[in-house]
This record gives structure tokens, sequence and C-alpha cells, in this order.
């Protein structure tokens, strides 16, 4: 509302200017002519707006640009970071499962020979009969 | 007008740093697979009608000491990926 109330005095002064202008062709060359300088000083003003905002555009597209960039750069090195990791530590795990197996395999003939040896002393062995085997294995008679 | 921004031609190193965090964080957390060795069994020693009770229990001990041994390898797969993970 105080916009279009503004209007009022506004028009009140155009049609002055009009009507004062119009009175003599020389007058309306010079108001022609400051009219062409405003408008001149208008729209390089608008050009210059325009400019300004394609430079704004341009930085903050290559801003843009960079920070997907590094991030993809980042989460790419973060992936292969963790597949590495994931290789290693499986690796170092089956080496380690492969040196105890063979150790074990050692042990394993080892207490063979052992179990051999227990056997051919004399002596009262406890062996395993059907029933304790039964009990033992949690089998049904 | 533009003089604020004319050092922005390349990331600050903050906007660097967040572009590290994004993409870390995009990358998500990605597990080996769980070694087959840990999700298996341990057999129990082979137990015969005739065997000696004792030799059965050495056996079995025996087993159990591989049972162990595996499950000790497993606690270390899963410490050193967690180590590795955070670091």
């Amino acid at each position: 509302m105080p916009f279009l109330l503004a209007l009022v005095p506004l028009r009140a002064v155009a049609a002055g200017v009009f009507g004062w202008a119009f009175a003599d062709w020389r007058r309306i060359t010079a108001l022609c002519g400051v009219l062409a300088v405003v408008s001149a000083y208008v729209v390089g003003d608008v050009r210059g707006r325009h400019a300004e905002a394609a430079a704004w555009q341009a930085r903050y597209d290559k801003l843009s640009h960079d920070f997907i960039t590094a991030a993809d750069a980042a989460k790419a090195a973060e992936t292969k970071r963790q597949a590495d990791i994931g290789s290693n530590v499986t690796k170092a795990f089956q080496d380690e499962l492969a040196a105890r197996d063979a150790a074990d395999a050692k042990t394993r003939a080892e207490l063979e020979k052992e179990i051999a040896a227990y056997q051919s002393k004399p002596g009262g062995a406890c062996t395993i009969d059907a029933g304790a085997y039964r009990w033992l294995l949690d089998a049904k008679p | 007008m533009l003089a604020p921004i004319a050092g922005c031609s390349t990331l600050s190193p903050d906007l660097r740093a967040a572009a590290a965090t994004q993409g870390r964080a995009s990358a998500g957390v990605s597990l080996p697979s769980y070694p087959a060795r840990c999700a298996q069994p341990v057999p129990h020693a082979a137990v015969k009608v005739g065997d000696q009770a004792i030799i059965d229990l050495k056996r079995e001990r025996a087993q159990l000491d591989r049972a162990n041994g595996d499950k000790a390898a497993c606690a270390g797969f899963y410490a050193s990926l967690r180590d590795e993970l955070g670091k």
C-alpha cells in the first residue's frame, strides 16, 4: 500500500516533466538525452551484475567440482585401504593356520608314536567295551 | 567484489578435509570374508570298540588343543582387522 500511495506524487511529477518537455522540441531532445544516459547506465549496471553473477557461478561450479573430485578420490582411497587391510589380515591368518597345521601334523605323528609305545607296554589297560562306546558317543543301543 | 573468492580456485584446507571426511564416510566399512576355518567345528577324536580309554582321552585332548588353537587364531584375525581398520 505505501508503494501505491508513493505512485500518486510520482505520477504527478512525471506528468509535470512530460508536460514541460512536450512544450518545446528542444526540451524533448534534452529529455531523451537524459533518458538515454540513464538507460545506458542501468544497462551497464545490469550487465556488470550479470558478469559478476556468472563469475561467482563459475567459481562455485569449480569449487563444487573440485570438492566432488576430492571426495571421490578419498572414497576410492578408503575403499582400497580397507580392501588391502582385509587382504593382508586374511593372508596373515592363512599363513598362521598353514604353519600351525604343519606343526600339528608333526605333533600328531609324534602322538601316534607315543601311543604305539604306550600300547606296547604290559599292564592292565582299561578298554572301551560296547556299552562304554555307546555311552561315550551318546549313541542309542 | 570478487576479491573474497579470488583465492578459492583450489580447495581450502577446510574444504579438503570435509571432502576427505565425506569420501571416507561414503566408502562405508567393507569387511573381508570370515575365514571358513573359524566356522568349522573341530571333530572329536575317533573312538572304536576295543580302544584303550586313556588313548582315546589322549587323542581327544589333542583335538581340544587344535580347537583352542583355531579359536586363538580366529580371535587374532578379528583383533588385527579391528586394529588395522581403526587406524
